[in-house]
């Protein structure tokens, strides 16, 4: 999953970016508004984490022209702002979210989490393919009640399938929402991680829930 | 005041009711006694013992008819004359109210008749008459016009009470609705048209005061506001830094990363506090004027500025005279030039340099800090002395936080307090420089006078 994060104190910015990257996010991190408008114009990002005074464009411009331009990115915003107009306003603009300064770490991820699902029409926690299970909040998957371990990476990969399940998700698509700016990947690296997801979900069950569709991407479900 | 006014209204209407009491039974009283003792003098002249002796008695006065002409020659009819009781009239030697014995009240005078003829002395005669119609009557008077002033004294209470009432009325829904007013509705305001016209100058002032109080507390509320708006940034940083960190085991190299962030963090919000406190203080506890040799503090003030100077390879040049006495609140002059001076070395490019110049103009302290800064944008100037404000774009945003926009509010409000002003050029790329003027801190015709003294 691909979160922006736009924050101008600079070292909230940098642990909130490095938390959300140690929790297998893909991060984009910016201190400036405009910056932050443009990135989000450009980027499908399934989550943005914005700073209400920011310099050049505060984050309500910044999703008032989101939403205008038919844009549904989840957007949480971030603020010391903490009257019930500031808060209404917020909303009102289209933000999903609304965190108050200083809040707990935990409590930003949990948002995220939820957002990110919700932005998926994903109420519950949990993502249910067949008999896979993924908890999305303990970041544990089970397969036929198997706990399989899987790296960060991997972990992405499969929470955004199953997010999207029974869609056909391209390379271009699983590249934009797993990879952040900074990551420097060779073309080939979704390929792999599918390749390792395969190894760790479907080697020892006859059910296959990766399926490869040729020239388009992937699909993961429980039919083929 | 309701009570007061009624009392003084109540006071006035009873002295009068009970003076005019009094007047009207002394003089009816008066008038009655007379009345009576004519009745005796006549009684007393229609005595056989004066009537029947011709040397007491006037010969019978003859009516005349003459006519009393008047300018016009118009004639009024003649007056119908009284027919005159036979007899002189006798002098009046005594006259008292007795009391016989069996309670009965007489009126009794002591006459005495002068003879009119030869023939004998003066004739003295004593009357009496019981005075009990002239008792009665003054009794029923009595009690008429107490009875009368009891009414009115009470019917007048009662109006003194509701005039008063009334007429205060408004004062008094004015003090409730003063006395509602806190802090928090400092926005309301006395109906002052609901008020008699004498009260009305009371409720602008009132409304005047209001309006000031509003104000003074709005920006007190906003500085609190924008004040812990700033704290919350720096502690959500170091929270998040510290849980972030936390979350797993890691090098000692990454904690010490950690640490140094959060140091710095911290230390942002302990300057934000010491500066809070510091306005605080300094607006709880006004300094009060004392003499001081300015040029000695610009001269402190342009040391600590060097140190920093350094740093960035900045020099300070100080255009200074020997010496000034002023007199003013030290510790705001050093608020003023250290900030400005500090400000002046931060926004300085490097190899930069910063002036600091001093003179006299009359009663005034001039001072001019500048700088070959980046200058201020015209936008920015007239919002640099907000609380918090940040001009809007910083380059590195590591930079842009390490100042939480309060210097030039503080020099600001120091300036005010000195009842100074200050002005500001500045051009973009080019420098920025601040003039400060405060007045009536140098004593001239102490100096003048010391001088022709001399």
């Amino acid at each position: 999953m691909r979160v922006l994060v736009a924050e101008d104190h600079a070292s909230l910015a940098r642990s909130i970016a490095n938390g959300l990257r140690e929790e297998g996010y893909a991060v984009d991190l910016t201190f400036d508004g405009a910056e932050a408008l443009q990135w989000a114009s450009e980027n499908p990002y399934d989550c943005a984490v914005l700073d209400v005074m920011m310099p050049n464009k505060t984050g309500f411009q910044v999703v008032e022209t989101l939403r205008r331009n038919g844009s549904a990115m989840p957007v949480i915003f971030l603020t010391a702002r903490d009257t019930v107009e500031d808060r209404v306003k917020g909303l009102n603009l289209g933000a999903d979210d609304y965190l108050i300064k200083p809040f707990e770490f935990d409590e930003l991820l949990a948002r995220v989490r939820a957002i990110i699902r919700r932005g998926h029409n994903h109420a519950s926690k949990s993502i249910i393919v067949g008999n896979l299970e993924i908890d999305t909040a303990a970041k544990s998957v089970k397969r036929a009640g198997a706990t399989i371990t899987l790296s960060a990476r991997e972990y992405a990969l499969l929470e955004y399938l199953a997010l999207r399940q029974g869609e056909v998700v391209s390379r271009s698509e699983i590249w934009e929402h797993l990879y952040d700016q900074n990551d420097e990947t060779v073309s080939n690296v979704v390929d792999v991680y599918i390749g390792y997801l395969r190894g760790k979900i479907d080697r020892d069950h006859e059910t296959k829930l990766i399926h490869t569709r040729r020239g388009m991407g992937y699909v993961l479900s429980e039919s083929p | 005041m309701t009570r007061r006014i009624a009392a003084a209204i109540l006071a006035t209407v009873w002295a009068t009711l009970i003076a005019g009491g009094l007047v009207a039974y002394f003089v009816t009283r008066a008038v009655q006694v007379e009345d009576l003792d004519q009745t005796i003098i006549t009684h007393a002249r229609a005595l056989d013992a004066v009537k029947g002796r011709p040397e007491y008695r006037k010969p019978e006065a003859q009516p005349t008819d003459a006519l009393v002409a008047t300018s016009q020659g118009e004639s009024n009819p003649p007056k119908a004359m009284k027919p005159r009781p036979p007899g002189i009239l006798p002098t009046v030697r005594d006259a008292q109210f007795t009391s016989q014995g069996s309670g009965i009240r007489y009126r009794h005078l002591t006459l005495e008749f002068q003879p009119v003829a030869q023939g004998g002395g003066p004739l003295k005669v004593e009357y009496s008459l019981p005075s009990k119609h002239f008792d009665a009557f003054m009794n029923r008077l009595a009690i008429s016009l107490s009875l009368f002033g009891a009414i009115a004294g009470i019917v007048s209470a009662a109006i003194a009470l509701v005039v008063s009432r009334k007429t205060l009325q408004p004062l008094r829904e004015t003090a409730e609705a003063i006395g509602a007013i806190d802090e928090r509705m400092l926005d309301r305001r006395i109906n002052a048209d609901a008020l008699p016209e004498e009260l009305q100058p009371v409720a602008d002032r009132l409304n005047q005061m209001l309006g000031r109080l509003d104000l003074a507390f709005a920006q007190r509320k906003q500085f609190l506001a924008d004040a812990s708006h700033e704290l919350r940034t720096p502690v959500a940083a170091l929270v998040t830094s510290i849980e972030v960190a936390l979350r797993r085991p890691r090098e000692a190299a990454d904690y010490v990363r950690t640490l140094k962030v959060c140091l710095s963090d911290a230390r942002l919000m302990r300057q934000l506090i010491q500066t809070l406190l510091d306005h605080a203080r300094s607006e709880a506890a006004p300094e009060s004027a004392e003499p001081f040799d300015a040029v000695a503090l610009l001269n402190q003030c342009a040391d600590v500025a060097d140190g920093l100077a350094a740093a960035r390879d900045v020099t300070v040049v100080r255009t200074l005279p020997s010496s000034l006495e002023v007199r003013t609140q030290p510790n705001r002059l050093r608020g003023i030039v250290m900030n400005l001076l500090g400000n002046a070395v931060e926004h300085n490019r490097t190899s930069g340099t910063v002036e600091i110049q001093c003179e006299a103009n009359g009663a005034n302290l001039e001072i001019v800090v500048s700088d070959t800064g980046k200058g201020i944008p015209a936008a920015d100037l007239p919002h640099i002395f907000q609380p918090f404000y940040r001009a809007a774009k910083d380059e590195d945003p590591d930079a842009a936080r390490q100042h939480m926009g309060l210097g030039l509010f503080l020099v600001d409000s120091h300036i005010k307090a000195l009842g100074g002003e200050c002005r500001i050029q500045s051009e973009v790329g080019v420098g920025t420089s601040f003039h400060i003027r405060l007045p009536n801190v140098i004593a001239v015709e102490s100096k003048v006078l010391a001088a022709s003294l001399g």
